[in-house]
């Protein structure tokens, strides 16, 4: 068994499956997604073990809260982890955020960003779109 | 009642506005949306442009009743229609009797009123006719004298059937031809009853329902804070919520309303946001509190590479 995982269940903070799914998030943060610094920090208020880490190097840091998919969520439940879980943040000029990592059964793993108040999403016209081959087939359909 | 304030008819718990003016006022001066969901009189093969009347979400329509711009209304008369099975047996056939009275003599009149309308529109197609007549009658008898000339007169006598009798007995208004007058408003508009917003009846149900309650202080928050708001169920929220009026901008987010401590299953809360990030809309994830606070948490798609 691998060291982390013991170390995980050591905390003594979340239920075996909590923990689980938390290790996974920490191997797939770490092994594949290539994040930096990844901690963990068990939160006995939340009963979960939530992750810390860098996406990039020169990045800040986020705050992850690994999930199994079988769990329900109130809203209370929503807003009551997000500010737990970033009070160590100590962020004070941008809203607090965390990103839910939910773990299937497969270790399959969706990322979703929870932020406080409203994100205006990206632009649809970006030039990123211009570029997708969607639009280049669309483009050439037009010149023919 | 007063006469500045706007009525919004309501059939089953759902509000009507059937004038173009007050249509246009709510819009333009109150940023409410609503949605027509009449067939137009002139197109009514189609739905991708409809017409009055305008359908008010349950949120809409009561923000315009307690800001004090309208009033919901009920119809006396389809009460009393559609009451009609509750009452008792004896009540019920003079009832019934009334009502089938009531559309004969109805259909009769209007029966007469097109038999009226037709011998009137007859009348003036015959006028039209005989003054078409008399400016071509230079032109006829001329051609009539050159088609004598060229026979070489062998009818003598010319034929004059432009008598007026004449004319009216063969002048033929075939009745297809009629035109109809269609109303697009009611002439005589039936007597109502102002319902009140605040108490639930079967006109209007949604009073002190928690669900309505949550939506409409989450509608009344956003709509507060300048965002435009149509009904979400094209994307599966509550809401729609543009930054500007929907002619002109795309919709930001998708809203979705629930009770603070009511569980959302982590599925649900993924369908929403991956149709959220496909359709490059964030998924608002509203409650609001009994004392009226309303919290708003973005969800987005993570793309982490």
């Amino acid at each position: 068994m691998s060291l982390k995982l013991l170390e995980m269940m050591a905390l003594d903070v979340a239920d075996t499956t909590q923990v689980y799914a938390a290790f996974l998030v920490y191997l797939d943060l770490l092994e594949a997604r290539n994040w930096w610094e990844v901690t963990c920090r068990g939160i006995a208020e939340l009963q979960m073990i939530c992750l810390y880490g860098r996406e990039r190097e020169a990045q800040n840091s986020q705050v992850v809260v690994p999930t199994p998919v079988s769990v329900s969520y109130s809203q209370e439940r929503i807003r009551k982890i997000m500010e737990v879980a970033c009070e160590t943040e100590n962020k004070q000029n941008t809203p607090m955020a965390v990103i839910l990592a939910i773990v299937e059964s497969d270790s399959t793993i969706v990322y979703y960003k929870l932020t406080d108040g409203f994100v205006v999403p990206e632009l649809p016209d970006c030039v990123q779109d211009m570029d997708n081959k969607q639009w280049r087939k669309k483009r050439r359909k037009f010149l023919k | 009642m007063d006469r500045t304030l706007i009525p919004i008819h309501l059939l089953e718990g759902t509000g009507l506005v059937w004038n173009t003016d007050d249509v246009r006022k709510i819009r333009q001066c109150h940023r409410l949306v609503g949605s027509l969901v009449g067939s137009l009189p002139r197109k009514p093969r189609q739905n991708a442009r409809l017409g009055l009347p305008l359908q008010l979400l349950p949120e809409e329509a009561r923000l315009l009743a307690e800001i004090g711009v309208a009033v919901l209304l009920r119809a006396m008369q389809h009460e009393r229609a559609s009451g009609g099975q509750d009452e008792g047996c004896a009540s019920e056939s003079s009832s019934r009797q009334g009502l089938e009275e009531a559309p004969l003599s109805e259909v009769a009149v209007y029966r007469q009123a097109l038999d009226e309308s037709y011998e009137e529109q007859r009348q003036l197609a015959l006028q039209e006719k005989r003054s078409l007549l008399e400016g071509l009658s230079e032109h006829i008898a001329q051609g009539r004298a050159k088609r004598r000339h060229e026979r070489g007169n062998q009818t003598g006598e010319p034929t004059e059937p432009a008598h007026q009798e004449e004319l009216e007995k063969s002048f033929r208004f075939p009745r297809e031809a009629m035109m109809v007058q269609l109303p697009t408003a009611r002439l005589a508009p039936g007597s109502t009853e102002v319902v009140d917003w605040q108490h639930p009846s079967p006109d209007w149900p949604h009073a002190g329902q928690q669900a309505h309650e949550i939506r409409y202080q989450v509608f009344k928050d956003l709509w507060e804070r300048g965002y435009f708001l149509t009904s979400g169920s094209k994307f599966g929220g509550d809401f729609l919520v543009y930054p500007g009026d929907p002619m002109c901008f795309h919709a930001h987010y998708i809203a979705l309303c629930t009770v603070p401590d009511e569980p959302l299953q982590l599925c649900d809360i993924v369908a929403a946001g991956r149709l959220g990030s496909n359709v490059k809309k964030t998924v608002l994830l509203c409650s609001a509190e009994r004392d009226g606070t309303v919290t708003y948490t973005s969800l987005q798609w993570a793309g982490l590479q």
